[in-house]
């Protein structure tokens, strides 16, 4: 058995202070992220959960800065690394898409050569060389009429196009991992469906790990064999998704699934009121802050 | 954060106050009458305790005329800009949220206005008016209103899709209503930095015209006749152009400030709460 | 438990929607031609006292339109909508303020849904000042009670919307909704914007009011979650058409039309990895004889047309759906 793709250990991040301790928006964030594996990080917004995966890309906007850490791949510490070496990485072994996908698209530029671009920064093609194979990654992300779409520019493109554009330049040089934010909470459910799955066929065939995040259990649940749940910045539970959504075990993952009003409930359950989560737990009771977690390949 | 806000305000605040104070009280700041002390014994003085700023080439003190200039300056440029912004503020409003054909007589105005320098538009309005402090004003407040109008309409086309003014109207807020209490506040800032900035403008337009010998006539002061009045000598007799200059300077950086100012006190945004 | 789940005939509906077309034109280029959109194509809908209706679709099938119609900021291009037997548009339609008191409605974004100039108690205290509430003490009063009304407290009036955050905002949208006393409140998305553990503290409270106050909703919604748990009826939307619609019960567990099935399929579900029992549908009806489900769903909608001739047809007790005959 190979160890893990990327380990993350002790994740810090917050705004450093001068006149005292610095004000922590992640705390001691650690999991890893198996090869292939599709890990999933939930939680509300302000859990940290978007800070740390801009983390590992080294994308953070001061001052938000990285404390403390380590985020190891392959022997690298991505934490420590030149911003050189990193922007090499980056696009490359280790891609990233985002929810809005207008605001990552260059708005003046084809969506052909945006994608050849990235055949020509990491692998050298020349452009001539890069284009049929930006048409190929079109086509791979079943983008219909891939040749005459790669002429066009992302305004042209319907929100759920655009995100399989994004998909294509991330996946275009079969990194190692692909970091997903809210991926597809900006689309209908009918294209979300569509997108999800594509990321999982093309990560399947490809070998590519993803780390998920999102705000959404059902996207989560569909997706994921590992859970990470945050919450006021650490990490909470850490299971398998089938065990954390049948018997979950901390407050906050307990709380977050009775608020969540499931599709197929009433029937059994009736019009009862949702369970109001702060109300459940106190966030700052001592017990809270005791993360749950279980090792990896527990017995569900 | 609070800082830099405060001191906009106050440095504003007090540029501005003390040009106006100047101007209302120049009779007690000075014993010289700023058009009937002219000796040209004494003319082309450099600064000295008897006259703060100088003489200018008909021996009238500077200082005494740069603070009756602020009277005929101050009045232009703040009513000027005052009708000027009315204008934009109105046209634009309006045409933002109405929309159709009233949007298209407003914005093809605006650009005529633009279209025409509005220095030649207030010159063919003194001409037909001829030269005084009133045909000044109208000169001025008629031809300056397009880029408030413009920055006006653009701001409330993109907020009347905003929540808060749906449900405005749904609640049954007239029109008139709409734009005075959800829309108006709303594009306070940006328009009080224009008009700050028109302020400005217009204090120099008045020089140009007032040196075309179409706006104050000479020997009354203003701070745009007494420049044109010493461009000549500028080399031999510099304080003559450098004091009411610096009266300009200071006016146009004091509006300045004081509208960036007002629109961050504006802002409850920028308010810390105790 | 509402009760209005039997609706009875005898009842005046709150809201009734007849045959609403809206049609926009949109400005093609400079050379393109101006092209008609068809957003909205003869929806019927009917809301009864105490009941919530959600109208569920996806971005761009009329829901919201649809909502925009009903509260009078978009002119229809036919049909009639009357609420509490009144005219919104047209000859013996209200003035603005009757209107504003028969009608309100709730915001998605809890960001813009606030004028950011102006305090809490003057948004909600200016409406009632509009509608003839001269006393400034009592709409002090009133005030202080709707903020208490939706958790919050009086103390809060003073304060300016960036203070707020997006869970309280909104709270404060349903009180603005509530302050003239209306009967019938449109939600659009009203949860959508919403964090989970929010998201449920503001569906508590909007059943809570409906019950307290007798409220009547008319919801639009993307979420299905959201829509079984709180409507008694609910109206499938695709491309400007009321494609099915019937009881909460009737459409979430025996969906027909192939659009409704679709959407109730691919919404994301826990319950499906957890083994819950409503993890698969049952087998998709056939559509009456003699007729198909209209329109298909293969293709994108055509929004630039009128659709293509269709009727709704009843397939069960409380349930309907569209089908084109031949």
């Amino acid at each position: 058995m190979s160890g893990p793709l990327l380990d993350i250990r002790g994740l810090t991040i917050g705004i450093p202070n001068r006149n005292g301790p610095p004000l922590q928006i992640v705390r001691d964030l650690s999991f890893d992220i198996m090869p292939g594996e599709i890990f999933g990080l939930v939680g509300e917004s302000g859990s940290g959960k978007s800070a740390s995966a801009l983390a590992l890309m080294g994308l953070n906007r001061r001052p938000l800065t990285t404390l403390e850490g380590q985020a190891l791949y392959g022997g690298q510490d991505l934490l420590a690394m030149s911003r050189r070496s990193m922007r090499k990485l980056r696009g490359d072994r280790i891609s990233m898409i985002f929810q809005e996908p207008m605001t990552a698209l260059n708005p003046l530029a084809r969506i052909g050569s945006q994608i050849a671009e990235m055949f020509v920064l990491h692998r050298g093609l020349s452009w001539s060389d890069a284009r049929p194979k930006a048409v190929e990654a079109l086509a791979a992300v079943q983008v219909p009429d891939p040749k005459g779409r790669a002429r066009a520019y992302p305004h042209q493109l319907s929100g759920g196009l655009r995100q399989r554009v994004m998909i294509a330049m991330a996946m275009a040089c079969r990194p190692d991992l692909l970091i997903a934010d809210e991926p597809t909470t900006a689309l209908d459910v009918t294209v979300q469906a569509e997108v999800l799955r594509l990321i999982r066929e093309l990560c399947e065939r490809e070998g590519t790990a993803v780390l998920l995040i999102s705000h959404d259990l059902g996207v989560i649940a569909q997706m994921c064999q590992r859970v990470g749940v945050m919450a006021n910045g650490r990490l909470r539970e850490l299971r398998d998704a089938k065990a954390l959504f049948t018997d979950p075990r901390h407050p906050y993952t307990q709380g977050l699934l009775a608020a969540l009003p499931r599709l197929g409930s009433r029937a059994t359950e009736g019009r009862h009121r949702l369970a109001d989560l702060d109300m459940a737990i106190d966030r700052d009771a001592p017990g809270f802050s005791e993360t749950y977690l279980r090792p990896r390949g527990e017995a569900a | 954060m609070r800082m830099p806000f405060r001191l906009n305000l106050t440095l504003g605040l007090a540029l501005v106050s003390l040009v106006i104070l100047g101007a209302v009280f120049a009779p007690l700041l000075t014993a010289h009458d700023p058009i009937l002390d002219a000796d040209l014994m004494n003319s082309e003085m450099p600064p000295s305790w008897d006259h703060w700023f100088g003489t200018d080439s008909q021996g009238r003190d500077v200082f005494s005329r740069v603070l009756y200039g602020a009277r005929v300056s101050l009045t232009i440029g703040i009513v000027a800009q005052a009708i000027n912004s009315t204008i934009g503020i109105a046209l634009g409003l309006s045409a933002g949220y109405w929309g159709g054909w009233w949007d298209d007589v407003v914005n093809g105005l605006t650009n005529l206005m633009l279209a025409i320098p509005s220095l030649v538009f207030a010159l063919a309005i003194m001409a037909v008016l001829g030269p005084g402090v009133v045909s000044l004003l109208i000169a001025l407040g008629l031809t300056n209103w397009s880029w408030s109008c413009r920055i006006t309409r653009s701001a409330v086309m993109s907020l009347k899709t905003q929540g808060y003014v749906q449900a405005a109207r749904t609640l049954g807020y007239g029109d008139i209503r709409i734009m005075l209490t959800q829309l108006l506040p709303n594009i306070v800032g940006p328009v009080l930095v224009m008009a700050t900035l028109g302020i400005g403008e217009a204090v120099l337009a008045e020089a140009a015209l007032s040196f075309l010998g179409l706006g104050i006539r000479p020997p009354a002061p203003s701070w745009g006749n007494m420049l044109t009045d010493a461009r000549e000598a500028i080399r031999s007799v510099p304080w003559a152009t450098i004091f009411p200059g610096l009266a300009v300077f200071v006016t146009v950086l004091g509006f300045n400030l004081l509208g960036d100012g007002v629109r961050d006190w504006l802002d409850p945004r920028m308010q810390v709460r105790a | 438990m509402s009760a209005a789940t039997l609706p009875s005939p005898a009842s005046e509906p709150i809201l009734s929607v007849k045959d609403l077309h809206v049609r926009f034109p949109v400005a093609g280029g400079l050379l393109r031609r101006r092209r008609i959109v068809h957003a909205v194509n003869g929806v019927d809908l009917a809301v009864q006292p105490g009941q919530c209706v959600s109208l569920v679709g996806e971005s761009g099938c009329g829901k919201s339109t649809t909502a925009l119609a009903i509260m009078g900021l978009q002119a229809p291009s036919s049909g009639a909508i009357t609420v509490e037997g009144r005219p919104v548009y047209g000859p013996g339609a209200p003035d603005r303020l009757a209107r504003a008191r028969l009608a309100q409605i709730v915001f998605q974004d809890p960001f813009s849904t606030l004028n950011p100039r102006e305090t809490i108690g003057r948004a909600l205290s200016q409406p009632l000042m509009l509608h003839g509430v001269k006393d400034r003490a009592e709409r002090a009063d009133r005030v202080a009670t709707s903020l208490r009304q939706v958790g919050l407290l009086p103390d809060h009036a003073t304060r300016y919307p960036h203070e707020f955050s997006g869970g309280q905002r909104q709270r404060i949208g349903i009180a603005r909704a509530m302050i003239l006393g209306p009967r019938l409140i449109v939600l659009d998305e009203p949860v959508s914007a919403l964090d989970v553990s929010i998201r449920a503290q503001i569906i508590n409270l909007l059943m809570d009011l409906q019950q307290d106050l007798g409220l009547s909703y008319l919801m639009i919604s993307h979420d299905l979650g959201v829509v079984e748990h709180v409507s008694d009826r609910v109206a499938v939307m695709f491309a400007g058409q009321i494609v099915e619609e019937g009881g909460w019960r009737e459409v979430f567990t025996a969906p027909a039309h192939p659009y409704t099935r679709r959407l109730i399929e691919t919404i994301p579900n826990p319950a499906r990895l957890t083994g819950g029992a409503q993890e698969i549908l049952p087998p998709a009806p056939e559509p009456p004889s003699g007729t198909r489900f209209w329109p298909p769903i293969g293709q994108r909608p055509e929004i630039s047309r009128p659709p293509e001739p269709s009727t709704f047809m009843n397939i069960g007790k409380d349930h309907r759906v569209r089908v084109r005959v031949g």
